[in-house]
């Protein structure tokens, strides 16, 4: 890993784990996100998929009895496209509810990659870790705010968010 | 919440094969949860919907106004069920402060003198119940909203929805267009973005009012390929006000 990459929006708690090793972050899906194949759905499975994918300890893994739990809201006074709300216990976390909005998609008609960034971007939350500043020099997944254009070119993890990640969960 | 005290472990001791390559796995002991029965808190961490351009928020707007607020009004649970614009959403509470905001001047599409602007000013899960008086007091203080004031003229970027506010008719109701939406208008010589997300302030020097007018009439064009599109150029140093210092994009 090269230098610290600095944490904007610290959730202030983490996963419990063991250094260098894997360790499981379980999700089930949401009452509006029951069917799969659908727009949202397609999108969080790439998300989780990517993210899997990469070589970080967090490992994404479906229990249907799990509190973690991935859906959708519609607001349209909400100025924000995805939200995720991360449960705290003292420094550990405990529960994470990661969601996608779906009005701003059905304003903004998303590609199929900008749904995925922005889920993927959600996702990450869901290992309980806040942002990579905008300035950070190369270009992240989880920079904080990013025009939707963004996303249209990074919707997976990319080598910042794994230095990022592997950092926090070394 | 309850949901937290009786949270399950998410740890789960589960033999992955496909990550074998990641660091050591040799030993995969199951890691559990902290077990201390504490209050949980809950952080809240977004993508928010961000404009980098007068241009582009114009575009994203329906109407834009210059407007005083009248008076503040309720507030309101402006997440709706998916699928079902007139039902509050009972999992998610999304702080809708509404203001009665008397126009003067739109900018950009026409409507009633008297209008009502919904100000979002935080969200909470709300799966175990509706939240308290005081969950909501203290969400609308931690979200870094900046209130309307009564004193001030606000030159605002806003949209109207298919979503159906109980006592508002969908011409009379709007919501801020994104990041950003909001402006100081009350030096006409200095058009002052007022947002709480800082970046935004990168891509929205204050402005001269006459400047920012002919910006708002400026017709929205697609970047060139390889150009604007992920790290979009601030305004040209001649827009700005006489005060302002220097502006830099927020991405390298």
């Amino acid at each position: 890993m090269a230098s610290v990459i600095p944490e904007v929006n610290n959730p202030g708690c983490r996963w419990p784990h063991t250094q260098s090793q894997l360790f499981f972050v379980t999700y089930k899906w949401g009452d509006r996100l029951q069917v799969p194949g659908t727009l949202w759905r397609n999108a969080f499975e790439s998300g989780l998929s990517s993210w899997n994918g990469s070589p970080i300890l967090p490992y994404f893994y479906y229990d249907q009895n799990s509190s973690n739990t991935i859906n959708t809201y519609d607001d349209s006074m909400a100025m924000n496209r995805g939200i995720t709300y991360i449960y705290c216990s003292g420094t550990a976390a405990i529960m994470v509810v990661i969601q996608g909005n779906v009005y701003w998609d059905s304003i903004d008609n998303y590609t199929v990659n900008q749904r995925r960034g922005i889920s993927t971007h959600e996702i990450g939350h869901g290992m309980s870790i806040g942002h990579i500043n905008d300035s950070y020099p190369t270009a992240a997944l989880m920079y904080k705010s990013v025009p939707l254009s963004f996303f249209s070119y990074i919707f997976s993890p990319q080598p910042p968010d794994i230095d990022f990640v592997d950092q926090i969960y070394p | 919440m309850n949901r937290c005290l009786k949270f399950l472990p998410v740890l789960l001791v589960v033999l992955v094969t496909s990550c074998a390559s990641k660091k050591d796995l040799s030993s995969r002991l199951p890691i559990e949860p902290a077990n201390e029965p504490v209050a949980s808190v809950a952080i809240i961490q977004e993508v928010p919907v961000v404009y980098t351009s007068i241009p582009e928020v114009a575009s994203k707007s329906t109407v834009v106004i210059l407007g005083r607020v009248a008076a503040p009004r309720e507030i309101l649970n402006t997440a709706r069920v998916p699928g079902e614009p007139g039902k509050p959403d009972p999992q998610n509470y999304s702080v809708g402060q509404v203001y009665e905001v008397i126009v003067d001047e739109y900018l950009l599409g026409q409507g009633p003198k008297t209008i009502y602007v919904i100000q979002h000013q935080g969200m909470m899960d709300t799966r175990d119940g509706p939240p308290t008086e005081t969950q909501i007091e203290q969400l609308i203080g931690n979200s870094g909203v900046q209130p309307l004031s009564a004193n001030v003229q606000y030159l605002m970027f806003l949209r109207s929805s298919n979503h159906i506010f109980v006592g508002y008719s969908q011409d009379e109701i709007f919501g801020g267009a994104g990041h950003p939406w909001l402006f100081d208008a009350s030096n006409p010589d200095c058009i002052r973005l007022v947002d709480s997300l800082e970046n935004v302030y990168h891509y929205f020097p204050p402005l001269e009012f006459d400047d920012f007018a002919t910006l708002l009439k400026t017709p929205l064009l697609d970047p060139a390929p390889g150009e604007g599109a992920v790290y979009p150029t601030p305004p040209a140093g001649s827009m700005l006000c006489p005060e302002n210092g220097e502006v830099t994009p927020p991405y390298p």
